[in-house]
């Protein structure tokens, strides 16, 4: 079943085609990595699906619907999560305020209590038990990482879209955040993910699709796309 | 009859362009938003007229009152401005809106309330069965050579361009090796002195009161916002515009509902085009 | 424990609120009562107005919408016998009315920080204006005088301290509803809206809803302000909509610190005495000095002090913990 059909989307900024006649599918239930070099348009595709950007041209259907025009709050509500590349919290709430206001306003809870326990809850899935009442700005960057997800995980998505998980983790924490992703999975939650540590990205997804320039260039399982000869040219600059 | 308006507006639109031109330059490369800069106007104004009161001389009460705001302006700029470059916008308004407190109610107090004007009068011409005011002319003149310099200063000059360079991108101009401090100095100054300047072409056309400083700040922002902050030429269309806008609606229906009508213009203009004609965004 | 210090002073001041409460009647000096009035009606306009300004929707014109609230329900006493009881949630209506139709564009096109504040600034102004200009019916710049006629229904007491009774109840009110949004949901919306908006705006927050309806709520109550302050002071003018009273109303709360519940009132206690004292020691040779004082206070607190008075107590406090 597909959960996410994007076709020919485009994006523009001035002269530059940050995304340039995209078109994919994501299949329920399934992790699908989105690897490529800096620049190359990942974060704005992230950003046309969540609706902070408006394509020039294209669809994006979620679950059916389409969405390509709506808002980031209504995309939230329909079932979209995600979190940011240059990691983002309410600095002034704690950890908890944090998967509340996702628990409220994207989980659409409307009792305080039941939010707050939902939101605990999650915290312990994360593995930030016992930090909840900490105010954001006193965590590590690891934990802020954790919380962001924590709180998107409390808007109860059905596709979670994640922007670089892995940037700064050390070796242990690589290992812990690639079992919290499985253990999400095991949730039922449909998962697009863009990172830079390939190995962790082949470790895990089920298929990885790869872009340069604004452009799909490679689409298929792990072992397929890394060996594939136009992604080695992009990540090692030609045939050798 | 709204021929003579039009006209009045335009001459009157000259004398606004210098006022919003002012404004802009420190929004510009300051990046402050200055709500008491018709205070600063105000002060201008009494300064002129208090000169020439004593003096008889028009030039000279020109000259000391420019001379004087310039290091005025410069004084803010360090004492107040400075501080306000990092804090959060709120703190701008605030701490500017209290200049707008102090300087209108300061005035108030030595000053008292009693309208002024300078004893100075013009005759009225009629040029083909319109009435034109000379002393709106001679403003106009006036305003529009300053604004003729301005542009020159900034297009031909080094300074002038480093000036602009700074208004469309400062980070890009620091690396420039153009030294933000000595930018906002130079900006500051330019206001001190387009605000001099402005307040003694008010001077001819208006009386003055502790509290003329909010009307004049009004359209001062008017302009700006419809011109698109750091937007110099955008200021001056806007400029135009807004005099006219209002000079009319003021022959139409009074001048209470002139302004309703222009501060209504300017809500819709600041919800439509927040970058105004011709700004660029944020 | 400066926790608890801090927590005994709060209640302090609650308690001697309810003592002034309670012995009113029995002080003989109308002219405090009639301080006291003003503060607490101040007092009640800027924490409703903080119920906007933490949030970052800086409004420079609350005073279009206390002018509104005060010259509708005058007006509809005036003209048509209409008991300013009902008069005052009348022009509650009007105010929020405005509200939505100035606020809606701005919130659903993004207009915010000092643009926003520009607006309210023009919308002020505008209302001052309009009030000026509808002299036949509103009496101009010369102002309006409320018809004497004494009676609960005309919301008109015959000894001054009922009034006061009113405002401080307001006050209290404004108290009380802020406790009730603290304790709910709508809170975090709040709070994430001014920490981050595009974080919230894909929590699944609807912003433009969120702002509207606070500004809604602040905009409603502050006309009710303006009416208690009416029928209190018996006479209006058109400076109360106007830019002035718009910045008292704003700086008040920022002086007595915006991010606290007592720090409004705080703000109206200084504020006003302040310029009462100096209006009652100086006589009319020094009237603007009060403002003149607000204004340099304000300059040098938001340089030295941003937390206002009360948060900076606050900070001093914590410091010591």
């Amino acid at each position: 079943m597909i959960i996410l059909r994007v076709s020919a989307l485009s994006k523009h900024f001035g002269g530059i085609s940050a995304v340039n006649n995209v078109s994919f599918e994501v299949g329920k239930g399934e992790i699908l990595g989105l690897i490529g070099p800096n620049g190359s348009g990942k974060t704005t595709l992230f950003n046309l699906i969540s609706g902070l950007y408006r394509p020039d041209s294209g669809r994006i259907i979620f679950m059916g619907e389409d969405i390509t025009k709506k808002q980031p709050h209504e995309i939230c509500r329909k079932g979209i999560a995600r979190t940011f590349q240059l990691v983002r919290a309410f600095p002034n709430m704690t950890v908890l305020e944090n998967v509340v206001v996702g628990s409220i306003f994207g989980g659409g809870i409307k009792d305080l209590d039941v939010a707050l326990n939902e939101s605990r809850r999650i915290c312990e899935f994360v593995g930030l038990a016992g930090k909840e009442d900490t105010p954001v700005r006193n965590l590590t960057a690891v934990d802020k990482k954790l919380t962001e997800l924590a709180r998107a995980l409390a808007m109860k998505p059905k596709l979670l879209l994640i922007d670089e998980l892995m940037a700064g983790l050390n070796p242990v924490e690589t290992e812990q955040a690639m079992a919290l992703l499985k253990r999400i999975r095991e949730q039922g939650i449909t998962i697009f993910w863009i990172e830079h540590m390939i190995k962790a990205v082949v470790g895990i997804s089920d298929r990885i699709m790869v872009m340069n320039h604004g452009m799909k260039i490679a689409e298929g399982r792990p072992d397929e796309v890394v060996n594939d000869v136009r992604v080695i040219e992009v990540y090692l600059g030609g045939r050798w | 009859m709204i021929i003579e308006a039009f006209i009045n507006g335009l001459l009157f639109g000259g004398v606004c362009a210098l006022v919003a031109l002012g404004l802009n330059l420190l929004f510009g490369v300051v990046r402050i938003v200055n709500l008491a800069h018709g205070e600063i106007i105000m002060l201008g104004m009494y300064g002129v007229f208090w000169i020439y009161s004593w003096s008889k001389n028009m030039f000279l009460a020109g000259l000391v009152t420019v001379s004087s705001l310039i290091p005025f302006m410069v004084l803010i700029q360090k004492a107040v401005f400075n501080k306000l470059l990092k804090a959060p916008g709120i703190n701008q308004l605030i701490a500017t809106g209290g200049m707008i407190l102090a300087l209108s109610y300061g005035a108030e107090i030595v000053w008292g309330v009693d309208y002024r004007s300078i004893p100075l009068t013009f005759p009225i011409a009629q040029i083909h069965g319109v009435f034109i005011s000379i002393s709106r002319l001679i403003a106009f003149a006036i305003a529009m050579s300053c604004a003729l310099l301005l542009y020159l200063f900034l297009y031909k000059t080094y300074p002038g361009m480093a000036i602009r360079a700074m208004v469309q991108d400062s980070e890009e101009a620091e690396l420039l090796g153009i030294k933000p401090e000595k930018m906002y100095v130079l900006a500051v100054g330019i206001t001190g002195l387009l605000a001099g300047i402005a307040a003694i072409c008010l001077t001819l056309i208006y009386s003055i009161h502790p509290h003329v400083g909010g009307e004049f700040t009004l359209f001062a922002f008017l302009i700006v916002v419809l011109g698109g902050l750091g937007s110099l030429s955008g200021s001056v269309v806007g400029a135009f515009i807004i005099s006219e806008v209002f000079t009319i609606s003021s022959i139409l229906v009074g001048l209470e509902w002139a302004y309703v009508i222009t501060l209504i213009f300017f809500i819709l203009i600041l919800i439509l085009k927040p970058y105004g004609l011709m700004g660029r965004g944020e | 424990m400066a926790v608890n210090l801090f927590k005994k002073i709060k209640w302090n001041i609650i308690i001697a609120i309810i003592i002034m409460f309670l012995i009113l009647p029995i002080l003989p000096w109308r002219y405090l009562i009639h301080v006291l009035t003003l503060i607490f009606i101040f007092a009640s306009a800027s924490t409703y107005w903080s119920f906007m300004g933490r949030f970052g929707l800086v409004s420079l014109g609350h005073g279009a919408f206390f002018g509104l609230g005060a010259y509708t329900s005058s007006l509809l006493f005036n003209i048509y016998g209409l008991s300013p009881w009902i008069g005052m949630f009348i022009g509650g209506v009007f105010a929020t009315s405005i509200a939505v139709i100035v606020g809606y564009p701005c919130f659903r096109y993004g207009v915010r920080g000092a643009y926003f504040s520009l607006v309210t600034l023009a919308l002020s102004a505008a209302m001052m204006y309009t009030f000026s200009a509808m002299r036949g019916i509103t009496g101009g710049l010369l102002g309006l005088t409320i018809r004497y006629e004494p009676g609960l229904l005309q919301f008109q007491f015959p000894e001054k301290y009922y009034y006061c009774y009113i405002a401080i109840s307001f006050w209290l009110l404004s108290i009380y509803i802020w406790r009730r949004i603290e304790g709910g949901t709508f809170i975090y919306a709040l709070k994430a809206m001014s920490d981050d908006e595009i974080f919230a705006e894909h929590s699944g927050i609807d912003l433009c809803k969120v702002k509207l309806q606070i500004t809604m709520l602040s905009s409603f109550f502050t006309a009710i302000c303006g009416t208690i302050y009416a029928q209190a002071i018996s006479y209006i003018n058109p400076e109360i909509a106007g830019i002035t009273w718009s910045l008292e109303i704003a700086f008040i709360a920022i002086l007595g610190g915006l991010y606290s519940m007592v720090g409004p009132l705080i703000g109206s206690a200084v504020y006003i005495s302040f310029s009462e004292f100096v209006r009652v020691l100086l006589g009319s040779t020094l009237v603007g000095i009060s403002h003149l004082m607000l204004g340099l206070l304000l300059i040098v607190f938001t340089i030295f002090l941003p937390g206002g008075i009360w948060g900076s107590i606050r900070t001093i406090l914590f410091r010591r913990m």
